[in-house]
């Protein structure tokens, strides 16, 4: 989205437009999203971590200073919402991934297309949170590692160490370690 | 190539490229709901001020408990907000005796007395933005909402003023933070009419329901995100440990300069005059 139109949306939405809003949301959200379902690793949670984090911004948005800032700004809530999500079901154990439980939309087939990549999401079970975050981040949301470090808050140096010892995480937990 | 590729392993790089494949493949087979006016709150025009959470949250929340003396049911009108009258400046700097509780959650923390059980205690939910923070006293609260949802990815809600009980002598201490969507101007709005250590904060009174409302860093007064204070009680004694609640309270240093008043460093108070 251009920069101005949609520092212009920001404005029309900080004034309670709506649609300006959703238009934001909409050109954002895939690639978050993304990024989002790798901390939580569940359609379902991460849909609702894109509802959850979407609120929040709606109701913060007279917060943010700078309209510039909104992706960013949005990418933030966001992830944090993923990882404060993931750490909630890590402690109390009660949600399970279960594909089946949601509702079919349509289109590919979401559980084949879990399963097609199941050694991958089971392996970012054994990573924390802020493991998985940095991943999404550089590989779901395809962000460069100047965006990651931004969204994480997080200086550049500590983002691209982060990115490289969770890649490493990732690889051994994948058995890819030795292939080199 | 970018630079972090560079810096990995061919096994490394390998287990990256898998990840993302599967995070866009997953995500293309179940896509984010997107869709026009799925991500517009609506309830955001129709909440009244403090009173935040999802219906099924309140309805886990209204509980009613530790009303150890014989309960006064007094219906009241919560949340104040700015409602109130204001009250003269006020000068405090009580501390509770004893070894108080201390909510800590993030961003704020607070000091509140022992005999004061934790009513509501925020869930930072999966039902999503929490704006009560937490609910402390010897009474009852519940919120007074009602929600539903309008297709698959679309919900409303719609909360009249808290239902609040108090025992006699008793109180219950809501603290709540106060937020909307649409922006709201930097005004210069700073000045306090009462200080109680080192929070500068603005004091309504209305009946039995006395305010504060805490400027969040680099905030004004009347912005989004700003703390509220509010407590419910009519005996002198409670309400002097809920100014201590306040001067207890503080703020986590801010961490994200985009936020706030230009104009305002994130340590700017002004003391009541």
């Amino acid at each position: 989205m251009e920069g101005v139109v949609e520092q212009e949306l920001v404005l029309a939405a900080r004034l309670g437009d709506e649609v300006a809003f959703a238009r934001l949301i909409e050109s954002e959200a895939p690639r978050i999203y993304r990024a989002v379902l790798a901390v939580v690793r569940s359609p379902e949670d991460a849909q609702e971590v894109m509802q959850d984090a979407s609120t929040r911004a709606w109701r913060q948005l007279g917060g943010l200073r700078d309209a510039g800032n909104w992706p960013a700004w949005f990418r933030r809530i966001a992830i944090r919402q993923a990882i404060d999500r993931a750490g909630r079901v890590k402690r109390r154990q009660v949600r399970e991934f279960n594909f089946g439980s949601i509702e079919d939309p349509g289109g590919p087939d979401p559980t084949a297309a879990w399963a097609r990549h199941a050694t991958v999401m089971e392996a970012l079970a054994g990573l924390s949170a802020e493991d998985r975050a940095v991943l999404g981040l550089r590989y779901g949301a395809d962000l460069a590692v100047p965006e990651v470090a931004a969204t994480l808050g997080i200086p550049l140096g500590s983002a691209k160490s982060r990115l490289h010892r969770a890649t490493g995480r990732l690889a051994a937990a994948m058995g890819d370690s030795h292939e080199y | 190539m970018s630079t972090d590729e560079t810096i990995l392993t061919p096994a490394e790089r390998q287990s990256a490229e898998k990840l993302r494949t599967a995070l866009h493949d997953i995500a293309a087979a179940r896509p984010v709901r997107a869709g026009s006016g799925s991500f517009a709150p609506r309830s955001a025009h129709t909440r009244v001020v403090g009173a935040r959470l999802p219906l099924g949250l309140a309805a886990a929340l209204a509980v009613v408990l530790f009303a150890t003396t014989a309960l006064v049911v007094l219906p009241r009108q919560g949340s104040v907000g700015s409602q109130g009258s204001p009250s003269p400046a006020q000068t405090a700097g009580a501390t509770l005796p004893g070894t108080p509780g201390h909510y800590i959650d993030g961003g704020l923390s607070f000091d509140y007395p022992p005999e004061w059980p934790v009513i509501s205690g925020t869930d930072n939910g999966a039902e999503g933005v929490m704006y009560v923070v937490a609910v402390v006293g010897n009474g009852s609260w519940s919120e007074n909402c009602q929600s539903g949802s309008q297709g698959s990815s679309s919900w409303w809600m719609n909360c009249g003023a808290d239902i609040v009980t108090v025992p006699s002598g008793g109180i219950v201490v809501k603290v709540y933070r106060w937020g909307g969507g649409p922006a709201v101007p930097c005004r210069g709005d700073t000045q306090a009419n009462a200080t109680f250590g080192p929070n500068a904060v603005r004091q309504t009174v209305n009946g039995d329901v006395t305010s504060w409302e805490i400027r969040a860093p680099g905030n004004e007064f009347g912005q989004p995100n700003n703390i509220f204070v509010e407590a419910h009680t009519s005996d002198a004694k409670q309400l002097a440990r809920a100014q201590a609640l306040v001067t207890s309270f503080r703020f986590k240093p801010i961490e994200d300069g985009s936020i706030g008043c230009p104009s305002m460093s994130p340590d700017a108070l002004t003391p009541a005059s």
